[in-house]
This record gives structure tokens, C-alpha cells and sequence, in this order.
């Protein structure tokens, strides 16, 4: 097998290897599609009989398995099922249309794997499968020539027309989207509406990545500042802490104006939340996130595929700071975890203040001697909470934050317990901008109490109990029992690669895959005239990667071109190539009156002669050495002065 | 023939150049977008609405790199054709039954991918392709036509058209080359006149040469058969070896052919040509004398068949 069916064949089988690691192909296609190019492979050509109910056989086999999956998975099944007639294509593409129309299919499907994975590495695997099916036409049509000479010619062609395609990509005017189409995992952060303790512990050990975020100064927050708000828990049920059932009511803000600066751009993995994390302050430019009276922003449905939106410095967007408490901020079941009561009422019955409430609660934490664990053992379905702060007093952040909150709460302070993120690394790749990555494990819970004049105030029973948490990190803050259960550490330089690489996929996201319409205006402003804009500079970028190509239209051969050049060269300087000459002749001449281009010219010569009579299949070696020697001598030429010959 | 008909063979005639030499530029190249091109276009489209659908620039940069490719396309496609030089050669002169190979000569600066050739016919009969893959310099070719029939013809309007290097723009051009091709009739196997010297004599045409001159015309290496009388002994007596001499009245005494007479005259050339090519072909000496009155002498070789082949084609109805 040779040309277009092979390099079709290396580009669907490339394009199963991306798919096959991104999880998403179905079983049955994961399996048919090598079957498929290992019979292309062996050129067997099937009878048309047998690859219909070969065709036949597969689509039943896929809508028995698209039936019997998720329903809500439907499209990513037909994408499956594009990824499987494209094998099936390949197998039975005999003439050059049908070769054709397989190249066309592959890109189709080379294009739906995109929408899927987005990370660079992915990217740059299927642009590798896009790159093959078009060399794969270039091979259609332009004959035998070796692989490797079409793979140059493609690259070549691609880079012609990136011009363009960046004119386009960056100038266009942006649609928007006409429906939702998802093909993404669904991802799961591990935050969910409901916080039980041990459910955040058991997060500890997943190191995947949440979010990324960069700053406008380029400078992180401080250490004990870095709090990244996900949910807002306000009922308790005495066991566990929930969100409210229904959404709370948004914010209606005026929103700041476009010309306000850039505060923070988030970029967020899948987390299968509404929610969305920010750090409680700036107001999101993308209309359909906004702050609600909680200070949350969320989204309008869960997020399924990596999102990014950028955060605008704006003081108004903190007013739900200021919000007074509603009666739901003191609810608490009045036979649930006595002990706590009876502690929170003694508080209150000491007729303290708010801030002299939460004072005294610290002073409470730090005396009992409590333990921070990632193992604090089952606390059983009675009282948790009172098991918690009167018996086993080892816990992992939501322990602190429920217990805390509950007691506030018993002690008439209006409390609620936040979840979201603390902490995160600071990454500063070599080349690009630094940002601050979290990962799931950074997930962190913490507690929220309204004071009088203060407004929601956010207090963090963890840092009292284990100050290294906030101030250091995660594994600082362990037992060395404990940090066995985390996620091991890689040697240092696979971090350091990882994180390069990791900066590199940063920079892809942020400015090619999540250029939208948003970044477009943020980039160009608002302009009546961008379309004309784009068409102009499309048109100005196709001319100037056709120019190369117009200038090999010219006649004569390159060889003879770049000569021409010399002799033109020369003939300035004083010598005319005369009627009749010979090139070795002429050259003698010109070697006589210049004696440093004696030399080189007598080489051009030799080598100009081999060349024209190069027997075949040695001219790409005599070629190369005439264009040193035109090199050499254009070079020199370039420096010799003119010097009249001597007669 | 309908208007649907009509339309496309009026353009042709009205786009086709005449000149002995065609040089393919802006004014005699044409391009359109190919069913692929089409295709691709629409491909390109759904991805573009997958893309923006699926809040995923992936498949907006293919989209976009697609429709780039596509306007550079259109330009490649043209400068795949542009500036190639077209000149017309003689030819040889070939039978009815079999394509005539139009020989041409394409003058180019730099390699050319993918070039189809074809003849275009006004009965609609199909033209073979010729497909080329052209490097720069001068390149003989021939592209085969097929005649209908004998006689002095002109192959009519050429096609030159490309779809490289992607195939999404088919570019195009015409050319009618100003070429008279000699067609003979088709060989077809039947009864023919065979006549001796001495009844071509009698029917009256005029030979050449003189049957036993002592002056002969050639010598061949002698062959036991021929008899003491054949030797050239000059050359014996030099040393040079022995050599039969050979007279041209020796070689005016092959077989004379005519048609037959009692087959319809276009049947009856084609019984004769079928029967000169296949003789001289085998090294027979043969003549051929016509109704109109042509005689050519016996004789053999390539040389000979091309003058009976043109003498054939050249025939009045």
C-alpha cells in the first residue's frame, strides 16, 4: 500500500489513539475501528456483499449500544458511529472519488474529535490526523512521489494558508451558539450540594486539576487570602450541611463598564456544578454568570466542558457581603447534638458580642486540642457533631467549619459553611504568563458568620486548629501517617516537564481555545467595520502567501533564475555577458579581471555543466552543489566593488 | 439536439483557440469549483456550526483552515495550468481502427501536477485521457484521438483541465490545434487484388527502374541460393568478403495490390490496407495501384508503408 490509502490509514488510526485515551469511544468502535485498518492494511478487498453486511453488522451492533446506553450520550454515539463509517469508508474506497470523499470524512471526524478534546496534547494529535488527510488528497492528485515529499508539500500548503486561516480566526465576527451540543466527559469535582463529614478528606488524594487562574498584575494573592468560593451550605439537619433547595435569587447589578480592568480570567475543568468558583469579588463579563445574594456565581446548566471567564474589577459586585441574614442563617435542629447547644447557648448567655462570640469559639477550639486528620474515623449518624468537638476531636477541614457554624449558630450568631477551594500553586512557566493552578485536592470548607457593621465574614476554624493548612500547604499540615494517603509526589523534574507542559496547554486554552466571542471584542472593540476588516487583511494574508508560490511560476528553472541574478549582478559591476559566450568562457573572463571571484567562479561553472548533464537520479546532488556556488558568489558579489576590465 | 445540448458545444466553440501555438493564461483558462469542492465546502460549513455549537474552537480552526485551503485553491488550480505552452508536431499517419496518437509538445517552467489531456469530438464518441504529471522543460506527448473515419482530418478541439493539487477547482481550457492528421482506412481483413508485373503491365500503369541492368543498387551479404552471377567480385578481390549484388528491377518485381473489384470501394481500401500493413509488416515487397490512378512501385519498410497509408487516406470518394 502506498500514497493516499496509507496516509489515510495513519490518520484514523492516530485519530483512534487520541479518542481511545480521551474515553471516548464506545466499546464496539473502540474495537472495530483497529479490525478495520488492520484489513486495509492487508489490502483485502472484500467482496461488496460481505462489506455491506459488514456495514449492516456494525450500525446494529452500534444502535443496540446506543440504545441500551445513556440517552443523554446520544451525540457522542453518533459521533462514534461517524468514527466508524469513516473505517468502514476506508475499507471500501477503491477509485480516486471515493479516496477523495474519505479524506473529506476523515477531516469530519477529525473535527468532531475536537470538540471533545480540547487539551494541547489532543489538539496536536488530531492537527497531526488533519495534516495526513490532506497530504492524502495531495497525494490523489499529484501523482507517485514519495511520502515524505507530500508530507512537505502539505506542510507547506498548511503553512500558506495559516495566514489566512489567523486573519479569519482572530478577525471573523463570532456566532453565537445557535443550540448546545456537548460532548465532553462530565466531569465531577467532588463538591457536591451537600457536605457530610469525611466527604472532603476523601478528596485529598485526587490531585486532578479544578482550575487555573491568572492575575492582572500577574501577582497571586497572598497565601491566607487564596480562598476560592464554590457553594454556600445553609441548611443543617443536624448530621450534614446543605445548600438551600432552591437557587438563590441573583443579583441584579448594573455590571461594570467595558472599559473596567481585566481582575482575574478563570479557566475551569468540568465539575458537573452550576457554580462556578471565583473569590467573592469582581464581576464576571459573561452575561450569563452573575453573583446571587449568597456569593455564588453560577452557571445556567452544569458545567460540562472546560469554561473560561474572566472577572472584572468591580466594587459593586461585593454587596452581598453586606446583605443582612435571613432566619434560615439561625435555623438549627433544636434535638440534634445537645452538647454543641448547650455550649453555643452558654456563649450567648454570657451576652457577648458577635465578634466576641467568634473569640471565644477560638479560644475553645485551641484549648481542647483538637487533631487534624485526614482519618478522623466514623462519627456514626447520632449527634456527629458532638462526637466530633466532645469526644474524637480529629478532623479534616468540614468538621471545623459544620461544628463551628453550628455552634455560632447556637449561640445566635447567623453562620453558614462555605466550600470551594484554599490555596493552589503558583506556576510560572518559562516564556508565559503565571497563574495559579487548584487542584481538587486544595478542596477546602470554611465558615462564614455575619457581624453587625461587617457584614459576612469569613472565618476559618481550620487555620485556628492547623495554621500551616492556609499558610503553607495540604501535606505541610499532615501527620506523616497521613500524607501517605495523598497522592505521591513525582520526581522533581517530571514536575517541572509536567508544569512546562501544563503552561504550554494554559496558553493554548486561554488564547486559541477559548477565543470566543467575548475575547474577540475584549481584543478588537466593537467595530461596524470588522467584517470588511477581516475580508481585507484574509485577502492581503492569502496574497502574500501566494507571492512565493507566483514567483516559482516564473520562467526558467530556479537554478537558471538565481544565475541570471549573478549575471545581472556582474554586468552592473562591469561585465556583460557578450554575444555568443559560454559560461565557462565568461566566467574565465570575469576570473581574470577579479582575481578573489576567480576561484568560485570556475566552480559555478564545473558545477553548472554537471548539473544541465546530470545523468538521472543525481540531480537533486549536483543541484545542491551549484546552489552553494551560487551562494558562495552571491555573497561575494554582494561586497565585490565594481571594477572596469582592462582592455 | 436540444438547447441543454447545444449550449455547451457553442461555448466550446466560442472559448477554443486556434492558434498554432497556445500559451495557457487568464484569457484562455477557466475554473470552477469541482463536486468535491462542493462537498468540501458544505463539510467545512458543519463543522464551522459544530464548533461555535459546541463552544469548541477545534473544530472552528478546521473549519477555517478548510475554507482557506479552498481560496488558495482556486489560485493553485490556475497556476497548475497557467503559463504551460502547447505546440503541435507532425505526426505519423495511423489507421481508422486504432486512436491516432496526436503528438504534442508542452513547454513548462516548473512542475505541473495531475494534467488531463482529451480530445473532444463533435459525434461525442469518448476520447481516451491522458493524465501527466508534467516536469519543467520540454515534454513531448501524444494524446490518442480516435478517428471515425479515413482521410485527412483534424482531431478538432482539445481539453486541458486540472484538479490538482486538492481537487476542489476544476480549471480548464480549449484548444483546436491547427494539426492535419492522415487516417487510413481501418484494417479490416478481406479479398484483394493481388497482381503480378506482368498483368500490372497490361493494365497499363508505368514502372520504373530497369529490370537487368547491370547497375545494381545495393549489396547484401551473399547467400548460398543466389548463384555465382549475384557475386560482387570487386569487393571479393579487396578482401572485403562476399556480397550479393542486388538490382532495383529485383525489387520493383514484388506483388502489386489493388482492390478488390467486386466489394464496395470503401470496404475494398480497407481489405487493402489491412493486407499492406500486415505484408510490409512482415517484410513482403508490395506495390499498390489505385483506382485513381496511383501506382507506387513495390517496396518495403516504414517508409513505404507511410506512403501507401497516406495514398489510402488520401483516395477520393
Amino acid at each position: 500500500m502506498n500514497g493516499a490509502p496509507l496516509l489515510q490509514l495513519i490518520s484514523l488510526a492516530l485519530l483512534w489513539l487520541q479518542l481511545l485515551l480521551q474515553g471516548q469511544l464506545q466499546p464496539l468502535v473502540a474495537l472495530a475501528l483497529p479490525g478495520l485498518l488492520a484489513l486495509r492494511l492487508r489490502r483485502s478487498t472484500l467482496q461488496r456483499p460481505l462489506l455491506l453486511a459488514l456495514t449492516l453488522g456494525s450500525l446494529v451492533l452500534w444502535a443496540l449500544g446506543a440504545s441500551l446506553g445513556d440517552r443523554t450520550a446520544l451525540l457522542q454515539s453518533a459521533c462514534n458511529l461517524l468514527w466508524l463509517l469513516c473505517g468502514l469508508k476506508l475499507l471500501e474506497a477503491r477509485s480516486h472519488n471515493e479516496q477523495r470523499r474519505c479524506s473529506l470524512l476523515l477531516l469530519l471526524s477529525v473535527g468532531l474529535a475536537g470538540v471533545a478534546g480540547q487539551q494541547l496534547a489532543a489538539s496536536l494529535l488530531q492537527g497531526l490526523c488533519a495534516l495526513l488527510a490532506l497530504a492524502s488528497l495531495l497525494a490523489l492528485e499529484g501523482g507517485p512521489r514519495p511520502l515524505g515529499q507530500v508530507l512537505r508539500r502539505s506542510g507547506v500548503l498548511v503553512a500558506v494558508a495559516l495566514p489566512v486561516l489567523l486573519a479569519a480566526f482572530v478577525l471573523l465576527p463570532r456566532l453565537e451558539p445557535l443550540w448546545s451540543l456537548q460532548l465532553g466527559n462530565s466531569g465531577r469535582s467532588g463538591l457536591s450540594d451537600r457536605l457530610a463529614p469525611g466527604e472532603l478528606a476523601s478528596l485529598v488524594s485526587d490531585n486532578s486539576l479544578a482550575a487555573r487562574i491568572s492575575f492582572a498584575a500577574d501577582q497571586p494573592p497572598p497565601a491566607a487570602e487564596r480562598y476560592w468560593r464554590v457553594l454556600v451550605h445553609q441548611r443543617f439537619d443536624g448530621n450534614s450541611w446543605s445548600a438551600a433547595r432552591t437557587e438563590p435569587p441573583r443579583l441584579q447589578l448594573p455590571g461594570p463598564p467595558p472599559s473596567a480592568p481585566v481582575q482575574q480570567r478563570w479557566m475551569v475543568e468540568p465539575s458537573g456544578l452550576r457554580q462556578r468558583p471565583w473569590g467573592g469579588s469582581g464581576m464576571p463579563m459573561t452575561p450569563s454568570l452573575q453573583p446571587s445574594v449568597l456569593g455564588t456565581i453560577s452557571g445556567a446548566a452544569p458545567l460540562q466542558e472546560r469554561s473560561l471567564y474572566t472577572l472584572q474589577r468591580d466594587p459593586m459586585a461585593e454587596v452581598w457581603r453586606r446583605l443582612p441574614p435571613d432566619a434560615a442563617d439561625l435555623q438549627l435542629p433544636p434535638a440534634a447534638n445537645p452538647r454543641l447547644l448547650r455550649l453555643g447557648q452558654q456563649w450567648q448567655q454570657q451576652g457577648a458580642s458577635a465578634e466576641a462570640k467568634v473569640l471565644l469559639a477560638r479560644q475553645w477550639f485551641l484549648q481542647q486540642g483538637f487533631r487534624y486528620t485526614l482519618e478522623p474515623g466514623s462519627l456514626g449518624p447520632i449527634d456527629p457533631l458532638d462526637r466530633f468537638l466532645f469526644e474524637t476531636r480529629a478532623g479534616f477541614c468540614e468538621h471545623f467549619a459544620a461544628s463551628f457554624s453550628a455552634l455560632m449558630r447556637a449561640a445566635g450568631v447567623p453562620a453558614r459553611v462555605v466550600v470551594g477551594y484554599q490555596g493552589g500553586a503558583w506556576q510560572q512557566p518559562a516564556g508565559g504568563s503565571p497563574y495559579l493552578e487548584l487542584r481538587n485536592s486544595d478542596a477546602h470548607a470554611w465558615s462564614e458568620v455575619y457581624l453587625a457593621g461587617r457584614g459576612w465574614v469569613r472565618v476559618d476554624p481550620t487555620a485556628w486548629v492547623v495554621p500551616e493548612r492556609i499558610r503553607r500547604s495540604l501535606a505541610d499540615s499532615l501527620s506523616e501517617a497521613d500524607r501517605q494517603r495523598l497522592s505521591p509526589e513525582p520526581p522533581s523534574w517530571v514536575r517541572a516537564a509536567v508544569n512546562q507542559w501544563q503552561g504550554l496547554d494554559y496558553r493554548w486554552q486561554l488564547w486559541v481555545m477559548g477565543f470566543d466571542r467575548q475575547r474577540q471584542r475584549e481584543l478588537l472593540g466593537e467595530s461596524r467595520w470588522q467584517g470588511l476588516i477581516a475580508i481585507s487583511v484574509m485577502a492581503a494574508a492569502l496574497a502574500l502567501g501566494l507571492l512565493p508560490l507566483l514567483r516559482q511560476q516564473e520562467p526558467g528553472d530556479p537554478m537558471r533564475r538565481r544565475l541570471n541574478r549573478l549575471l545581472r549582478r556582474l554586468e552592473a559591476r562591469g561585465y556583460p555577458l557578450q554575444s555568443g559566450e559560454t559560461l565557462t568562457s565568461y566566467c574565465e573572463r570575469v576570473g581574470r579581471c577579479q582575481s578573489e571571484l576567480a576561484g568560485p567562479l570556475q566552480t559555478l561553472a564545473l558545477h553548472y555543466t554537471t548539473w544541465r548533464f546530470a545523468p538521472a537520479g543525481q540531480e537533486r546532488d549536483q543541484q545542491r552543489a551549484l546552489s552553494s556556488s551560487l551562494k558562495v558568489l552571491l555573497g561575494l558579489t554582494s561586497r565585490v566593488r565594481g571594477r572596469k576590465p582592462t582592455a | 439536439m436540444g438547447f441543454a445540448e447545444r449550449l455547451p458545444k457553442a461555448l466550446q466553440r466560442r472559448l477554443s483557440r486556434r492558434e498554432a501555438v497556445l500559451q495557457l493564461g487568464l484569457r484562455n483558462l477557466y475554473i470552477v469549483p469541482s463536486s468535491f469542492g462542493g462537498l468540501w465546502l458544505l463539510g467545512g460549513g458543519v463543522l464551522y456550526l459544530v464548533g461555535i455549537n459546541g463552544r469548541s474552537n477545534g473544530p472552528v480552526l478546521l473549519s477555517l483552515l478548510m475554507l482557506a485551503l479552498l481560496l488558495l485553491n482556486l489560485f493553485l488550480t490556475h497556476l497548475n495550468l497557467q503559463g504551460l505552452e502547447l505546440r503541435a508536431l507532425q505526426g505519423h499517419t495511423s489507421c481508422a481502427d486504432e486512436p491516432a496518437a496526436v503528438p504534442l509538445l508542452l513547454i513548462s517552467s516548473s512542475h505541473r501536477a495531475g494534467l488531463k489531456l482529451r480530445w473532444l469530438t463533435p459525434h461525442g464518441s469518448l476520447q481516451q485521457q491522458l493524465l501527466l504529471h508534467l516536469p519543467p522543460g520540454h515534454t513531448p506527448i501524444s494524446v490518442a484521438w480516435q478517428p471515425s473515419q479515413r482521410g485527412r482530418q483534424r482531431p478538432g478541439r482539445l481539453l486541458i483541465h486540472s484538479t490538482a493539487p486538492m481537487g476542489l477547482f476544476r480549471c480548464w481550457g480549449y484548444w483546436e490545434p491547427p494539426i492535419d492528421l492522415t487516417i487510413a482506412p481501418a484494417r479490416t481483413p478481406g479479398p484483394v487484388q493481388e497482381l503480378r508485373r506482368a498483368e500490372h503491365t497490361q493494365a497499363g500503369a508505368v514502372l520504373s527502374g530497369g529490370a537487368g541492368s547491370d547497375h545494381f543498387d545495393e549489396l547484401r551479404p551473399l547467400r548460398p541460393e543466389e548463384g555465382l552471377q549475384r557475386v560482387a567480385w570487386k569487393t571479393v578481390a579487396r578482401g572485403q568478403g562476399w556480397y550479393g549484388k542486388r538490382f532495383e528491377a529485383e525489387q520493383a518485381a514484388g506483388l502489386w495490390l489493388s482492390p478488390a473489384s467486386h466489394v464496395e470501394p470503401e470496404l475494398a481500401y480497407e481489405h487493402l490496407c489491412r493486407r499492406l500493413w500486415s505484408g510490409l509488416t512482415a517484410g513482403e515487397s508490395l506495390g499498390l495501384l489505385l483506382p485513381d490512378g496511383t501506382a507506387i512501385a513495390p517496396g518495403s519498410g516504414p517508409k513505404h508503408l507511410e506512403r501507401c497509408l497516406q495514398a489510402l487516406a488520401t483516395l477520393p470518394r
